[in-house]
Parts: structure tokens; sequence; C-alpha cells
């Protein structure tokens, strides 16, 4: 399950140096039947059967069963920094399982908090082609399955925040300018007033890591789903376009002062011999911009989505065919991203 | 970390406000974020004057039959039920307590919506600004090759035919819950995957 050049987040997407991805997301659940929280392990072990089933009577689909019981918790954390399952499905008791397609970023999971979480990921900003490649999926589903549904209230779902259409469409936005501008509350506080919420890397609440955030909408009870990915494509592009004008304003003011620093970043980074994740995510953060404004040459966007994949702690492991302690994490990440940067220079 | 506003749930949303000219963060779980979400301001929020009409629809559009209520119009005169004290409610059909509700944010079964209906009234009221659902017709005809998955990636247009026909089977028998037959076709579909 290594990355291979095929991988959704290698190929360039639209504005993909700002909208780093986009991701849409359906909660169902199957007619008649308690909710997974609720089920005991004989009823939860009928729902994931009969979801992978109905997966695999799909015509042209190449999507792996993973049981996740036989995954072992190295491969799990795998998967969760893969964004291809949740922490919660991961750390969960109970029959529990995964569908997917790792190289489209198409996937879903079985019996997390509803009895199924379909999700596909785009690169760039591309909702409006991520609603229709999941309705692709979803709605034949829907014509072999029975999904539980309420002419009110929609489709109905463990939480009450997910009736409607129990869909969650986000957008993963790197906004480096506007936080070093001080201008992010500002920002997120607008995005807050119309309808949307914002989440960190992992999609927790606790730490905005290194000037990555997700934009999402909440509720989509009461729209069509267009537009709510209307809605969100929109605001995600004004995000985008105010985080062009600050990258512009610092490096018309500041000049050569933030090309040092993004150079200095990239020094440390191919000499260091311990790196902890906070500081890698932020160093490659800072790369990021230096890439799209042509400060550092030999190094792409895809290069660092792939990097910033590598040097989380179960990729390192897997790549190292062992599990790492702590401090042999910090040598193995520093050492992934002096050989991975040492063609990497200055312009 | 727990929502900082209802203390039970866990925090999975930040949000950012400004009050008297401050600016601060907050840390919400689902629920609370998205009742902060729909009075944000933004959104069209659509207050319903009448708590009593919001249940009426619903019992009479959803649940004909089921008990109304505190507050809500008497919709059967000859009832004379009183209806369950919160902490003490349970699914009619699952038996999950509400309270367990109130803990984790999440619901037994379908069937709660209906048994909790007068209890939840509010909270629907306030994370989703009183929407109703908007159905839609399928999107995509997917009998339309034009619209049949096309990334390369995902997707064998040129599928051997005994596949097909295979898959065409699988899903009747899914749909019409004969799983033993659905076991025996979906591993008969792997086997011929795996010898290709």
């Amino acid at each position: 399950m290594l990355s291979s050049r095929d991988d959704w987040f290698l190929k360039p997407g639209p504005q993909w140096e700002v909208a780093v991805s986009s991701r849409v997301r359906f909660a169902r659940n199957l007619d008649g039947r308690r909710f997974p929280n609720h089920s005991g392990a004989q009823e939860q072990r009928e729902a994931v059967e009969a979801l992978e089933m109905a997966f695999a009577s799909l015509p042209g689909e190449n999507l792996q069963v993973v049981p996740l019981k036989e995954v072992g918790p190295l491969d799990r954390q795998f998967l969760v920094e893969r964004r291809l399952i949740s922490v919660e499905l991961a750390a969960g008791l109970g029959e529990r399982g995964a569908v997917f397609n790792p190289s489209e970023g198409v996937g879903a999971l079985l019996n997390e908090e509803d009895h199924l979480r379909l999700q596909v990921f785009k690169s760039g900003l591309n909702l409006q082609e991520a609603l229709r490649r999941i309705r692709s999926l979803e709605e034949p589903l829907a014509g072999i399955l029975s999904f539980a549904k309420d002419p009110v209230l929609g489709y109905l779902t463990a939480c009450p925040t997910n009736l409607g259409w129990g869909l969650r469409a986000s957008v993963m936005l790197h906004l480096p300018a506007l936080v070093y501008t001080n201008q992010i509350l500002k920002v997120l506080e607008g995005v807050n007033q119309v309808g949307l919420v914002v989440r960190g890397l992992q999609g927790e609440s606790t730490r905005v890591q290194s000037a990555f955030f997700q934009v999402s909408n909440q509720s989509s009870l009461g729209k069509r789903p267009a537009e709510i990915v209307e809605h969100v494509e929109r605001v995600a592009r004004q995000l985008i376009e105010v985080e062009w004008q600050a990258r512009k304003t610092v490096f018309s003011q500041e000049g050569m002062a933030a090309q040092d620093r993004i150079c200095r970043t990239l020094g440390v980074l191919k000499s260091a011999k311990l790196m902890v994740l906070e500081e890698a995510l932020d160093s490659l953060s800072a790369l990021r911009v230096g890439v799209e404004g042509r400060i550092i040459r030999d190094l792409s966007l895809a290069d660092l989505n792939r990097f910033l994949l590598a040097v989380q702690p179960a990729h390192l492991a897997k790549a190292a065919g062992q599990e790492l302690g702590p401090e042999d994490q910090l040598v193995h990440r520093a050492t992934y991203l002096r050989q991975a940067l040492r063609q990497t220079e200055p312009a | 970390m727990l929502c900082q506003k209802c203390n039970q749930r866990p925090a999975t949303v930040f949000i950012t406000q400004t009050v008297n000219q401050k600016t601060s963060q907050v840390h919400l779980c689902e629920l609370c974020a998205g009742e902060q979400a729909t009075l944000g301001g933004g959104q069209p929020f659509t207050l319903t004057l009448d708590p009593s009409a919001l249940l009426k629809d619903f019992f009479t559009n959803s649940f004909p039959g089921f008990e109304p209520g505190p507050g809500a119009p008497d919709t059967d005169p000859l009832s004379s039920r009183k209806p369950a004290a919160e902490s003490e409610a349970e699914c009619q059909v699952c038996a999950y307590p509400f309270s367990q509700f109130k803990r984790t944010g999440r619901l037994g079964c379908p069937a709660c919506y209906g048994s909790f209906a007068a209890l939840l009234a509010p909270v629907l009221a306030s994370v989703h600004g009183g929407g109703h659902h908007v159905a839609e017709p399928t999107s995509v005809d997917l009998s339309r090759p034009e619209n049949s998955p096309v990334d390369p990636h995902s997707t064998n247009p040129n599928e051997d035919p005994r596949l097909s026909e295979l898959r065409r089977r699988l899903q009747e028998a899914v749909a019409e819950e004969r799983f033993e037959e659905a076991v025996e076709l979906r591993d008969e579909i792997k086997n011929i995957k795996n010898g290709s």
C-alpha cells in the first residue's frame, strides 16, 4: 500500500498551489437496522457484509476490501495518515470495514459512526468533480440496498448534524501568508459567519497545523448537493484570492527577507540529523511557498505532497520495515528529508 | 479536548468569533458547532416562532400516530398519556435512552428520530435552521456510457462479460437479502479477478 506514481495527490488539480485537495463525503445507514454504536456484534457483521457485497457488485469498479480486524495497528495508522480511514475507525472495536481504491482517492468506511461513509478526494479545488464521482457510487448502492431516509429529515444518520444529504464538502487550504500577516483569525471568522467551519490537518480542532486549514459546510439539510458544494467552492475561491494577495504583499514588502527565511528552512532540512513532526510539517509548509514563488528549484508540489505523508510516523515505519520508537522516528524523518531534498537548491 | 460549550462531547471544530471587538477562538463539538454555524448570521435562518407548528408538521408528515411532546397541539383528542420525562425517554424501537444521546451526540437507530421527535426538535431547529430535506431524482443516468465512472485507475470499461453477469446477480441477491447466495457470488467474482 505504499505510494505509487498514480496517487491522486501527486497529480495537479485546479489551484492546487493553495487548495491542496477537495473531499466530498456521504453518510448513509441501512434501513431497519440500529446504528453501529448501538448494534451488537452479529448485527454489525451483517451490515458490513451487506455493504461489502454491494460494493463487490458494482460494475467496473476496482475497490479493495480491507478487513480491519485483520489489519495491525501500524497498518491502520498508515491508513489514517492517508486519510483513508478515520482515527475513530482505526481505534474502534467491533466489526468494522473499509473499501477503497487508494490511488484514485475513493473509499468507504463501514460501521464507523454510520453504516456507510463514502468519500472521494480530488487534487486541488475540484468539489464538483468529486460530487459527480461520489454520486456515481452512491446511486447504484442506493438501488441495491435500502438507506434509512425520511421525507422531512432526509437521510437518517447517527448524529443529527448529518441529516439531509449527509454531505460534507471540504477543501484543504494552505494559507501561510494569511497566518504570517496575522490576518488569519479575521478571515476564519468570516468563514464562520457564512455557515462554514474550519478544522485542522487531521480533522481535529485543537491543532491548526502549519497553515493547513480544512474548510467545510456543517449542515446539509435544506439544500441540494450542488448548492452546498457550490457554496464551499465559492468561499474557498475567495480564501485563495486573499492568500495570493497576502503572498504578493509579503514578497513585495519583505522581498529578500522572505526569500531568506524560506532558504534557511531548506538549509535546515538538508542538514538536520533529528526532526520532529511539527517542525517537518511547518518546514514543508514554507517550502510549498518557496516552490510556488520560484524561490527554490528542483522541487515540485507533487514532491511536497508526497513528503507531507512520508514524514508521518506510520509511513516512516512502513518504509523502514519495522516499528520505530520515538527517537528512531526523529532520525528516520531527518534522514528521509535529507535524502529527498539533496538535489533541491535555492533558485 | 471537550467541547467548550457543552463540556460533554469531544471537540472537533475550531470557531473564531469577535465579541466587543475582541477576537477569540473556541473549540466545539459537532452539535454545538452546528448551532453556531447556523446562527452565524450569513445563512438564512428561519426562526420557527411557533415551535408547536414545527412539531405538528413533523408528526403528521413523517410519523403518523406518534404521541405529541410537550407544547405540541394535541393531535389525538382521545389521548391522555403524558410524555415521558426527558431523563427516562427511550426509543420505542431500539430502547436507546435519550440521556445517552445527550452524552454522546449520537442516536441508536433511525426510529429514534420519531421516538424523540419532541426532544430533538429544538436541536434540529438550531443546527439546521428549520430546513427540510430537498429531494432530487438521481443526478446521473448511469445507463449512458458517458456517465459511467471514467477514471482509468478506477474502472475497467471492457470488463469480462462473465464478471458483469456475476455482478448483476450479486446485486439482485444483496437487494433481496439472499446473503448465502451473495457470499458465493462474491467469492466467485474475487476468484476470477485474482486469476486474471
